[in-house]
């Protein structure tokens, strides 16, 4: 097998991943480059979060290789450095810390994983929360804001570790549907700032706008993959037709 | 809110009344002919001496219990730490450490540290510090397995997001669970002090001049076990209340900040 590095920002080159039998990833092969967009879609079970989740390695992948920047992520401290210096991470259930009030959230990384002094990490912080339209929250604890609100905190508390690729596991399906808005508004934002990113995600008025490419996941597998111009008018796969079909009638 | 307030208040006065009302008609009860309130009774010398003699044995109960209870927190740190590790050797040494040390009854190391380890280790080892080690030891199997049972119940998502911010494993158990675990876990911390200032006791076999053997060695010179013990009972009463209380009032405070 001729392997050979990409020039590409993101590679991942037949990605495979077992979690006991079951099979999350099947071979999935993918090249992203700076300032592009991805969304994926799929139903779940699909291996979509998966993906996402083994590119910054919270899931170790068993085999094939996967390149940022150059440098292989999966055992080597470069690999695990080359993550830590490019990649951010959004959570479907925010994972903010419930301990430490929302500035507290946003500096805990920049000083510890970055060494900043805390003044310089609280400018950056301000700047953030300025950017996710919550300033006036710093001062709070997260339980004391609304679901929208978490998730854009936990947005900015991503942004202040500068990464070159954003990560979005499913940032709107915990909310309900009144914040939703509020929260993809700071994505599509971020996106048109030129933010690489990569998105999972169901809501697909945000993917058309937002997406250079889609994507589409089935048993682990990439059934389809285009621009959202022909991936929503002429789905190539049965399979994509009816998980679309069923998602876009409502 | 302030109605429950109102119902804890009453309720704490109620049982603290009940607990005077014991504790008053005891002498007044039918046998009071063959109480000896004299040994301590606070109005003449021989009393005040006793009572004195008494209390002064405070002062020791509670270093060696804070002692005990500062390092054993620590070591069940430690100890719990490798418990976490899916690896197989720390994880082993956490559980032969527990099993072992939970097995021993405190009194029985107490013995051991303060007559054996001194031949064992060539060293010379002060009551004090016999005591404050067995206890320690004795309660760090139990902080182990508070710490790790308090440390499982954090959510996997928070480690998630410590390594999505780039923290080491030092900074994640530092900043972000511990704080959270030693907050769920601290109404297990209180009683496993409380358990300490109890235990402190059982230090008198070995000479430590604590509230308990004062007791004892009061009752040898006075022949009045009763009333002593009953001052005893009372001091170990009234310093545990005041330690819960506090824990209570930690706990409400961290409760408050979130």
């Amino acid at each position: 097998m001729a392997l050979k590095q990409s020039k590409e920002f993101l590679s991942l080159q037949n990605v495979s991943k077992y979690f006991d039998d079951f099979c999350a990833l099947d071979g999935v092969s993918l090249e992203v480059a700076l300032g592009q967009k991805l969304v994926i879609c799929g139903p779940s079970g699909s291996g979509k979060s998966t993906l996402i989740r083994c590119v910054n390695q919270l899931e170790k992948h068993q085999s094939g290789h996967i390149y940022i920047n150059g440098v292989e992520v999966g055992d080597g401290t470069a690999g695990a450095a080359a993550i830590r210096k490019n990649v951010g991470m959004v959570f479907q259930q925010f994972n903010l810390f419930p301990h430490l009030t929302v500035l507290e959230n946003l500096t805990l990384g920049p000083t510890r994983g970055r060494g900043l002094l805390i003044s310089e990490a609280e400018d950056l912080a301000m700047h953030y929360l300025d950017r996710v339209h919550i300033p006036e929250q710093s001062q709070k604890y997260p339980s004391q804001l609304s679901g929208g609100q978490q998730q854009r905190v936990a947005i900015a508390r991503a942004l202040c570790m500068k990464p070159k690729l954003m990560l979005f596991d499913e940032p709107t399906s915990a909310l309900d549907p009144e914040m939703i808005a509020e929260v993809l508004e700071v994505i599509t934002e971020l996106a048109d700032a030129g933010m690489t990113m990569i998105c999972v995600t169901h809501e697909m008025g945000f993917a058309r706008e937002v997406a250079d490419i889609m994507l589409f996941m089935d048993n682990g597998k990439i059934v389809e993959m285009a621009p959202p111009k022909s991936f929503f008018s002429r789905p190539k796969s049965d399979r994509c037709r009816l998980f679309l079909s069923q998602i876009l009638r409502h | 809110m302030q109605d429950m307030k109102q119902n804890i208040l009453t309720d704490r006065r109620r049982v603290l009344t009940f607990i005077l009302a014991i504790f008053v008609s005891l002498p007044l009860g039918g046998c009071a002919q063959s109480w000896g309130w004299y040994v301590v009774n606070p109005t003449t010398p021989a009393g005040q001496q006793n009572l004195k003699f008494l209390i002064n044995g405070l002062y020791s109960t509670i270093t060696l219990s804070l002692t005990a209870i500062i390092i054993s927190v620590v070591v069940g740190l430690l100890i719990a730490l490798p418990g976490l590790s899916s690896k197989r050797t720390p994880h082993a040494i956490n559980r032969v450490y527990v099993e072992i040390i939970r097995a021993i009854p405190i009194l029985v190391l107490i013995l051991w540290v303060y007559y054996g380890l001194p031949q064992v280790a060539g060293i010379s080892i002060t009551v004090f510090w016999a005591g404050v080690l067995a206890l320690a030891i004795s309660d760090s199997a139990f902080q182990a397995e508070i710490f790790r049972a308090g440390i499982q119940s954090i959510s996997r998502g928070q480690y998630e997001a410590a390594a999505s911010i780039s923290l080491n494993y030092r900074d994640t158990m530092r900043f972000v669970i511990l704080p959270q675990a030693i907050k769920r876990i601290l109404p297990a911390l209180g009683n496993q002090l409380v358990y300490m200032l109890k235990m402190s006791s059982l230090v008198s076999v070995i000479g430590m001049q604590e509230l308990t053997r004062r007791a004892n060695e009061l009752v040898v010179t006075e022949y009045r076990p009763l009333e002593i013990y009953t001052i005893l009972v009372l001091e170990y009463l009234v310093v545990i209340l005041i330690v819960s209380a506090g824990v209570r009032r930690l706990e409400q405070r961290l409760n408050a900040a979130e």
